[in-house]
């Protein structure tokens, strides 16, 4: 099994932390120019655009897995397959219904 | 030896040809979707990762040495995580009005991400460590590789399994969203989070916006959800 294959870990308090400084900068001064018009703005948008770069060296990986993959074969992908567009649906119409029932405003 | 032979012992000597290499695939496989409209299924993750392990398997090179170039493309990871939090900032007023279906829709794809996988893994009689490293596919692959250690699974073939789901969510979510006749972009772009971690939020930063904020909210989310919750169902397998 090869060992090298990093990830870095999940940086989502980071993430927080920038939110809640825009946040307090955009209650601070209303009229700053947003945020998109800014250095940080632009490097972020350039980031989010091409976030599917990112993806490539971790998923050039899985050739080292296709055996391990291959050895669990039918199941796991059925498995992968169908949970992934259950999961889709799911998620999708609950929160589809969920909204619906807040604008009508006679949520049960 | 010859003239392009010595080139190339040359270039493989730098870490930077895979870096160069990365960023090539990339670009071809970037301009190809748009080129096809960004129809799902050229989706550029899918087209460079088997142009790229196409490369490698002709060039006999190993994945450790790859990833030598690759890793300044694979830590930009972090800062864009972190820059989520700008497209969150811009769309704040949409999703303040959404909290409540966040939370629900979360829950419930959350459940459904783990149960269906591992309930139909189980049903096909995979031992239990494959389906503790199947459990945690849906949430970004730090995340699952620390759920799936955790319960004594393999973490890396947790990675393998995380990233396939990530492409088939890609993939999936636009045809199937329009077969439902779901045209909500909150709820399509946080389906695409839910199920499909990170390549779903950048499947659905390419379609809209709002769809990639949702997506973004919902890929952070469900990595805090998934990690509290499987190791409570699959006490409850073992």
């Amino acid at each position: 099994m090869p060992a090298a294959w990093p990830f870095v870990w999940c940086p989502c308090p980071t993430r927080a932390l920038l939110f809640a400084a825009l946040q307090v900068r955009a209650r601070l001064r209303p009229d700053a120019p947003g945020v998109e018009s800014l250095p940080l703005g632009a490097v972020a948008t350039f980031l989010l655009a091409n976030l599917s770069l990112l993806f490539v060296p971790a998923g050039a990986g899985i050739t080292s897995h296709a055996a391990t993959l291959a050895e669990h074969g039918v199941g796991l992908i059925t498995a992968l397959v169908l949970s992934t567009a259950v999961t889709l649906a799911v998620t999708a119409l609950v929160f589809v219904k969920v909204a619906g029932l807040g604008r009508r405003g006679d949520a049960p | 030896m010859s003239d392009a032979s010595r080139l190339w012992v040359y270039l493989a000597a730098s870490p930077l040809l895979w870096l160069a290499m990365t960023l090539l695939a990339y670009a071809i496989a970037d301009r190809l979707s748009l080129a096809a409209k960004r129809h799902p299924l050229v989706n550029p993750v899918l087209i460079a990762v088997a142009a790229l392990s196409a490369m490698l398997w002709a060039s006999g090179t190993p994945y450790a040495t790859y990833f030598e170039g690759a890793q300044f493309v694979h830590f930009l990871l972090g800062p864009a995580t972190v820059a989520l939090a700008i497209p969150l900032h811009r769309n704040w007023p949409v999703v303040r009005t959404a909290i409540v279906p966040i939370l629900a829709a979360l829950g419930a794809g959350s459940l459904t991400a783990v149960i269906s996988a591992v309930g139909i893994a189980w049903a096909f009689g995979a031992p239990y460590d494959v389906l503790a490293s199947l459990a945690p596919k849906s949430v970004t692959a730090a995340i699952a590789m620390g759920i799936s250690e955790g319960l004594g699974g393999n973490p890396s073939l947790t990675a393998a399994l995380v990233i396939t789901t990530g492409v088939l969510g890609a993939i999936m979510v636009t045809p199937m969203m329009n077969a439902m006749g779901l045209t909500d972009y909150r709820a399509r772009g946080f389906a695409a989070g839910v199920a499909s971690h990170g390549i779903g939020t950048a499947r659905a930063f390419q379609v809209d916006p709002v769809a990639g904020t949702f997506a973004g909210i919902a890929l952070g989310l469900n990595g805090l959800i998934t990690a509290l919750i499987v190791p409570a169902l699959m006490a409850w397998l073992r």
